[in-house]
């Protein structure tokens, strides 16, 4: 299927090309932009479209030799948990490049080209299944981000900036280490060095090092989600981004890591996550808290809302180490309500930032009045990002809690407490921000279409989300099951080994 | 004398004798023009570049020398890239009216030196090969008249005479241990006689670590990294580092295999201290060329870190990652010849604020070389690590894997800050010399190549595989 290909080439190149001759001709790199990653997205609905599963689930797969040499092929497969979250990808690549319209003013070929290249990045570390394309797509969509964050941020953008990377890259670096390790144990086992991840998932690891190279997988998603110890650089990265970067970071790169945590942490070392899985959801369950507690003391609003995608991805995290059926299915949906949310509520902020020059809650408020229509959106995508009934975070967060219930009652309740803390910090940022007294006057103009449409995109996909989740659902019925064999089987070889 | 062995020896010959011959046009009673001097060169290095290609391979010389497909992939590199520092040189202001006759012949006998290190098979013919080359680099790295020059010079002419010496005895205790200097012949010594050789082999390495920058034989490199004028960095950085680094190779991974499993201990604490304190010091480094020398440092170790495996696959990841380390240097130094202001290099980072946007293609270029120095796919240096470390782990060396990959994390942090730096604002640049358009397409083939390379490896490995 070489549509696959096309949803990675289609960035690049073009990204490539806009940078290459879009000097010093904004208004082409602009519509060029907008032309290339609604392609995307039309190639991507229409793969939706007409998309059969086979077999193992998988809807396409590409195999070309790649350096055989080592076993390394460029081997992309799509299932049904690639295909939403490629889903997502695209849908968010539009929404990026129409709020960056006016706000980004120099050098916008370049911008241009970085927030295609970081959409061709993504998109591959999504469908990649041989381990070493997946580094190389994981490495390749930091890169751009960097820049982005470097070059277009706002004040402290260079230590934001650095401090994203080397996170990133000291945690990327160890699962270099363990894919390698992977390749050598099973290489020693069976005669067959490669990086396929069919391959691989039929590797059986002694004890100790499964643990191991589990864990060097872990650290490196848990870095990009991110999980509790390791959280530090997602506060300044987001504040400090420009709007459209603030909406791939959170939208994308952090479902990067949970994506990483149900395609190869959970399927190539079932035995060792099994053993792990407590401690993943204890970890959930702090990022919740945690990142619920520091979102209710922020006065920036960027900030809040970095704290609070803390929190959300706590959730997911919390439904994939429950690893049942209901966990499962509320993570990826959770994955795609809170892109979609949160994508909006940056696009949001950005918007507003650039009406009132500030982000700081302390200097806005009253501004429901003045800004009518921007005030009713972020009404609604603050009610979905506390998880009201109809919108898309609920069904997830639902989906969860049920899901974390059947394995303890006591994360249950603490999870439950986290969504109450999100409500409690949503609403009172709504409240300061667009109630009360108008604290500056000036004239203000409300969305316009530009703003409008990139908004309606995101409004549709968190009504139908929220209010016919199905489709979706359907999608990953497949996966999620093979995901939860692994794990019955997994429990028995531990229970045995008691025995 | 036969056919087979004039072929063999067609290279060297037309070395010497385009050294000599830019040499003699300067008695011509005419002044020669610069441009002149630099094509005769440049048609001497190509066309013994060009004779390498017609070596029969394998083939041995009398014991001295061997011709092999991995002296013949070296032996092009250092020609081509002994070619490209010839057209910096042209236009690299600094040096402007001061590259004669004398430069261009030094060069020529650099490389013929090269070649000789890395064709040896004979620890004779290797010391020759290593004085060949280190003669002309003291006269090239003091070439401006300046005082921090002439101090370079002196300080490399001093520890490449430490480093000889160490050499020297190291060969003394090889023949004494085995009544031969021969590669092959040193390659099956009985057990009783191992001991001394080891001890001999140490030494050699110490002579090496000094040629190599490796800690804690490295004191010199920053100095001279800002001493020497940029193009003839550049050359001392990159090839003749790795000539000097595929003989070691040549002589630990192909014929005292029974040592350099000896050795292993060794080679893995040199790899530890090089790349941990090659990182520490270029971490705020705030000069480029100095910090070009850590990093340098730096790359060494992670080299050692495959060869400390001791496998083939370590060979084979050393090798790789020799040819991209040659050439990653070679690229940013050319950029940073590109980039001198008329008199001398730029040296603080400071001074190369915004000068990726005034020059879109050297700018990429040196984004790719960094990135490649960094090993960020889908870059040759991201392959050479890939190797490399897959070497250690292989050989269960997860520890040095893992104070590897640290290491490569931090060195992010620099090379990001050069980037940065060339993409900041602007300022208003005063005295801007326009980069010369041999230059430009040098760093632009340097590129291609290392994406190529990062790209497309397969060819390369299996090419290294068969060595």
């Amino acid at each position: 299927m070489y549509w696959l290909n096309m949803l990675i080439l289609l960035p690049l190149l073009g990204g490539l090309l806009i940078g290459l001759t879009g000097r010093n001709r904004t208004t082409f790199a602009q519509w060029a932009a907008l032309a290339v990653t609604s392609a995307e997205l039309l190639i991507v609905l229409g793969l939706w479209w007409v998309a059969t599963p086979g077999a193992n689930g998988y809807l396409y797969v590409v195999r070309v030799p790649w350096i055989p040499t080592m076993g390394i092929q460029y081997l992309l497969g799509m299932d049904g948990i690639s295909l939403l979250l490629v889903l997502l990808t695209a849908l968010l690549g539009p929404v990026a490049v129409l709020v960056s319209w006016h706000s980004i003013r120099h050098n916008w070929s370049t911008f241009a080209a970085l927030i295609l290249a970081t959409q061709a990045g993504i998109m591959g570390v999504f469908l990649a299944l041989d381990l070493v394309l997946f580094y190389v797509f994981w490495e390749l969509m930091l890169v751009p981000m960097y820049f982005l964050i470097g070059l277009w941020g706002h004040e402290r953008r260079l230590y934001a900036a650095y401090k994203f990377f080397l996170f990133t890259v000291t945690g990327s670096l160890l699962m270099l280490v363990a894919i390698l390790g992977l390749y050598f144990v099973h290489g020693e086992q069976t005669g067959i060095y490669t990086f396929d991840y069919f391959e691989l998932l039929h590797t059986q690891l002694p004890e100790s090092s499964g643990m191991w190279l589990m864990l060097g997988f872990f650290v490196a998603f848990a870095v990009k989600i991110p999980l509790f110890p390791v959280h530090s650089w997602l506060p300044d990265a987001h504040t400090e981004a420009p709007t459209a970067g603030s909406i791939l970071l959170a939208g994308l790169l952090l479902k990067t890591g949970t994506y990483g945590l149900i395609r190869f942490c959970l399927p190539l070392f079932p035995e060792a996550s099994a053993i792990f899985a407590p401690v993943g959801m204890t970890l959930g369950v702090i990022g919740i808290l945690y990142g619920a507690l520091l979102a209710l003391v922020q006065e920036d609003m960027k900030r809040l809302i970095a704290y609070s995608s803390i929190s959300h991805l706590g959730f997911v995290v919390f439904g994939i180490y429950a690893w049942n059926l209901q966990g499962l299915n509320g993570a990826v949906l959770l994955m795609l309500a809170h892109g979609v949310t949160t994508g909006a509520m940056f696009a949001l902020v950005g918007m507003l930032e650039e009406r009132s020059g500030t982000r700081a809650l302390t200097h806005l408020g009253g501004l429901l009045s003045p800004l009518p229509r921007l005030g009713a959106m972020l009404l609604l995508f603050t009610l979905s990002a506390m998880g009201m009934p109809g919108l898309a975070n609920f069904a997830g967060e639902f989906l969860i809690i049920a899901g974390v219930f059947q394995i303890s009652v006591g994360f249950a309740v603490a999870g439950a407490l986290g969504i109450i803390a999100g409500v409690i910090y949503l609403l009172w940022m709504y409240q300061r921000a667009m109630l009360g007294e108008v604290k500056k006057n000036r004239a203000w103009i409300d969305l316009n279409l530009r703003e409008t449409v990139a908004l309606g995109i995101l409004v549709i996909a968190v009504l139908w989300l929220g209010l016919y989740p199905v489709p979706f659902l359907d999608n990953v019925q497949v996966p999620v099951a093979t995901l939860i064999e692994l794990n019955t089987a997994a429990m028995a070889g531990t229970a045995d080994a008691l025995h | 004398m036969r056919s087979t062995d004039l072929i063999s020896l067609a290279p060297f010959f037309l070395l010497i004798s385009g050294g000599l011959t830019v040499l003699m046009l300067g008695i011509w009673p005419q002044r020669v023009s610069t441009r002149s001097l630099t094509a005769v060169t440049m048609a001497f290095l190509l066309l013994s570049a060009v004779a390498t290609l017609f070596w029969k391979t394998p083939f041995e010389m009398s014991s001295m020398l061997v011709i092999d497909d991995m002296s013949r992939l070296f032996t092009l590199l250092f020609m081509l890239s002994a070619a490209a520092i010839v057209t910096i040189s042209y236009r690299y202001a600094p040096t402007r009216n001061e590259i004669r006759e004398e430069y261009l012949s030094l060069i020529l006998f650099a490389t013929l030196g090269m070649t000789m290190l890395v064709t040896s098979r004979n620890l004779v013919s290797a010391f020759v090969g290593l004085e060949i080359l280190a003669v002309p680099l003291y006269a090239l790295i003091a070439w401006k008249r300046e005082q921090s020059a002439i101090e370079g010079g002196i300080k490399y002419a001093v520890l490449a005479g430490f480093a000889a010496a160490f050499f020297l005895y190291g060969v003394a205790l090889a023949y004494a241990s085995a009544g031969t200097l021969d590669l092959v012949a040193l390659g099956s010594v009985t057990t009783d006689e191992r001991l001394l050789l080891s001890v001999a082999v140490i030494l050699m390495l110490v002579g090496i670590g000094f040629k190599l920058a490796l800690v804690p034989f490295h004191m010199w490199a920053p100095d001279i990294y800002q001493a020497a004028p940029a193009p003839i960095t550049a050359l001392f950085a990159s090839i003749a580092k790795i000539a000097v680094l595929m003989f070691l190779i040549r002589l630990l991974c192909l014929q005292l295999q029974h040592i350099w499993e000896a050795l292993l201990p060794l080679l893995w604490i040199l790899a530890v201290i090089s790349m941990i304190a090659g990182n520490l010091l270029a971490l705020h480094q705030q000069n480029l060329k100095r910090l070009l020398a850590y990093s340098s440092i730096a790359h060494l170790g992670y080299i050692l870190v495959a060869l400390a495996a001791g496998t083939a696959l370590g060979r084979d990841a050393a090798i790789y990652y020799a040819l991209t380390y040659a050439l990653m240097n070679l690229g940013v130094f050319a950029v940073v010849a590109a980039f001198s202001l008329p008199h001398q290099d730029r040296q603080d980072l400071k001074e190369y604020r915004g000068l990726g946007r005034h020059y879109p293609v050297l700018g990429i270029a040196m984004g790719v070389c960094l990135l490649a120095l960094a090993g960020l796919p889908p870059t040759a240096g991201f392959v050479a690590k890939l190797l490399a470390f897959g070497a250690a782990i292989e050989a269960g060396h997860i520890m040095l894997a893992i104070i590897a990959v640290i290491n490569t994390a931090l060195a992010f942090y620099y090379y990001l800050r050069i980037l940065v730096v060339l993409y900041s604002e602007e300022k208003r640049e005063q005295n801007v010399t326009q980069p010369s358009q041999g230059t430009s397409a040098i760093v632009v083939v340097v590129s291609l190549l290392l994406v190529g390379l990062g790209t497309f490896p397969e060819r390369m490995l299996m090419i290294i595989g068969t060595f």
